[in-house]
């Protein structure tokens, strides 16, 4: 079996070395470039004693960036290119035939594909989070938030959570359609949905968020947590609508943001966030992968009960 | 002698259809069984239950005396090579033989290559780029060097040229010479398998209609020419496949019981097409109790 999956897959492994090796060298190269930039202008401001807050670094690097965020699109990839053709190439050509008429079981068979294709699945989506997740420390210390959505789905558990979950809807998808094309297209159709769907549904509601009330004078938002938006509130209601100079006439004179909060606050006006604590960030990955993880057994299941129960 | 194959009451239903029904048969060890049939019949149906491909749902088949599943001692014993003649378009047929080699423990590399090399057919080109011919051989030549007991082939030869189905047929012939492999092919050319086998199994309407030896199938079988218009004594003692009445003469396509003694009928020989072409008009499948190649000629 190890030579048949080997003459089988060889090209898309090499394939698949060579654009994650191109991308390591890329991520290498800029990655300790920026570190570098990042921390000698740190140093420059405490130096200084300046407030860095204004700070504009990394302007040369919106490409770089770009290239960073769509390996968001990479799991899709490895399912569309290893998944959905694992096996559903065998049937779409007829190959499953030759297969399971030689001297080795189905069964046997079924365990090589599938341990093979999930293997190097999980491989290739844990090499790309490891890769985004040291390349984005420098942005996630810099003014990035890791735990909002786009930087959540690039670093951490998510990438291999997700490539497995992709081959696995692909593995599915090839084995229940028996040919290539469709397969492809409910693998892609699947996969946005089913990562929209737990992304904006689901992931918000993994623990129940925390609320804060605050004085008008609070600066921004706690660190590296998740906000889901910051109300105004006076005597315990929600402010809706635009406040002017009918409900505070007093403070619209004043002339600077501070000078108004502080205006505000005395007229009893409060903001209340609600948001997901910095410290939830761990938690939140270990419950997403798991969701992604199971989806990924059941699909796998589905596809081997398919594989060993139905004709050739 | 011992049967290398056999199905009882054998049955497959695609949804409310029975592709095969109540398919009863044997075929014994070493034969080159000829499996004939219209289209539809349920050939190929029947030899990918007997390769273990398609699960039956009704009755029981056995293939060197086990019933087709998932396990290596089946599989090595069983050669299949399907219409389609599947292969990796990509690959070589160099490739093809190494994936023998590691999917067979039983694989004999000399069987292989030899038969390739005598054909001339190309080791380094991508299979999609040899003819169908070549093709065909090649798939051959994989299903041969993994030395299985039983072979099934189903219409090996339909998608081929003349030629090139003569040169797959005299191949396979050299191939089954030696003593021990079962072959069964099907084919709705009779005269194609005419040419190599010694047995014949003929399907129709997803039954068995006839499971014998040609030899005894040629002998046993005649065409009964008279004047006459009763045909009553004949249909008492033998079986009438098929009738032709003129206002002159009256023909009788029929499986001879014993000697027909009547002289008013004259009795001809029928080629091994007729005698099949009778069976897939006719109504009269062979009782299961009922031998042939005990008829005087």
């Amino acid at each position: 079996m190890t030579w048949l999956i080997w003459r089988q897959h060889r090209m898309q492994a090499a394939t698949a070395t060579a654009l994650l090796g191109a991308l390591a060298v890329l991520l290498a190269i800029t990655g300790v470039r920026m570190a570098h930039d990042y921390h000698s202008a740190m140093a420059a401001c405490s130096q200084h004693d300046v407030d860095c807050s204004g700070l504009s670094l990394f302007r040369g690097d919106g490409a770089i960036m770009d290239l960073v965020n769509l390996t968001v699109a990479v799991p899709l990839l490895i399912g569309v290119f290893w998944g959905a053709t694992s096996i559903g190439r065998e049937y779409d050509s007829g190959t499953n035939v030759l297969a399971w008429t030689q001297s080795v079981s189905r069964r046997r068979w079924l365990a090589a594909k599938v341990t093979t294709l999930l293997m190097t699945s999980l491989l290739a989506g844990t090499a790309l989070s490891v890769m985004v997740t040291w390349w984005s420390k420098t942005l996630n210390n810099y003014h990035g938030n890791r735990f909002d959505p786009l930087p959540f789905d690039l670093q951490g558990l998510s990438p291999a959570a997700y490539t497995l979950f992709a081959a696995s809807l692909g593995l599915a998808a090839g084995v229940a359609w028996r040919r290539v094309l469709p397969a492809i297209a409910t693998t892609v159709a699947g996969f946005v949905a089913v990562r929209l769907s737990i992304e904006l549904w689901a992931r918000p509601h993994y623990e129940t968020a925390l609320t804060a009330i605050d004085p008008m004078t609070r600066k921004g938002n706690p660190a590296g947590a998740w906000s889901f938006g910051t109300d105004l509130i006076q005597n315990g209601h929600v402010v809706t609508g635009p406040i002017g100079p009918v409900q505070v006439p007093h403070c619209v004179k004043l002339l600077t943001r501070e000078q108004m909060d502080a205006c505000l606050a005395q007229s009893g006006y409060y903001l209340r966030s609600t948001y997901q604590p910095a410290s939830r960030y761990w938690t939140f990955q270990w419950i997403e992968a798991g969701i992604f993880v199971g989806i990924s057994a059941i699909l796998v299941a589905v596809a081997a009960f398919l594989v060993l129960r139905r004709d050739a | 002698m011992s049967a290398a194959l056999s199905t009882s009451g054998l049955g497959r239903r695609f949804g409310s259809k029975w592709a095969v029904q109540d398919c009863t048969l044997s075929i014994p060890e070493g034969r080159v069984c000829g499996l004939v049939g219209a289209n539809g019949a349920g050939k190929t149906t029947l030899l990918r239950m007997l390769a273990g491909l398609s699960r039956p749902t009704a009755g029981h088949l056995e293939v060197c005396g086990r019933r087709p599943g998932d396990d290596v001692a089946f599989l090595s014993d069983v050669g299949f090579l399907a219409q389609e003649i599947p292969l990796h378009k990509r690959w070589n047929a160099e490739d093809h033989l190494r994936f023998g080699a590691a999917m067979n423990p039983r694989w004999d590399d000399a069987i292989a290559r030899e038969r390739l090399h005598a054909l001339q057919i190309p080791f380094e080109q991508p299979i999609r780029t040899l003819s169908g011919g070549q093709r065909a051989q090649v798939a051959l030549a994989l299903c041969l060097g993994k030395r299985p007991r039983v072979l099934l082939l189903d219409e090996p030869v339909a998608a081929l040229d003349p030629l090139a189905r003569r040169e797959f047929l005299s191949s396979l012939a050299t191939a089954v010479t030696d003593g021990d492999l079962t072959v069964v092919l099907s084919s709705h050319l009779v005269t194609d398998l005419e040419r190599i086998c010694d047995y014949l199994v003929v399907l129709a309407a997803s039954q068995t209609m006839l499971a014998a030896e040609i030899d005894d199938v040629l002998a046993s079988h005649r065409i009964l020419t008279s004047a006459h218009r009763d045909t009553s004594a004949i249909e008492r003692d033998h079986v009438v496949l098929q009738r032709e009445s003129t206002p002159r003469q009256t023909n009788l396509w029929v499986r001879l019981n014993g000697p027909v003694h009547d002289p008013a009928w004259q009795a001809d020989e029928l080629s091994l097409e007729d005698i099949v072409l009778a069976y897939l008009g006719s109504q009269h499948p062979l009782e299961r109790s009922q031998h042939l190649g005990t008829v005087a000629s």
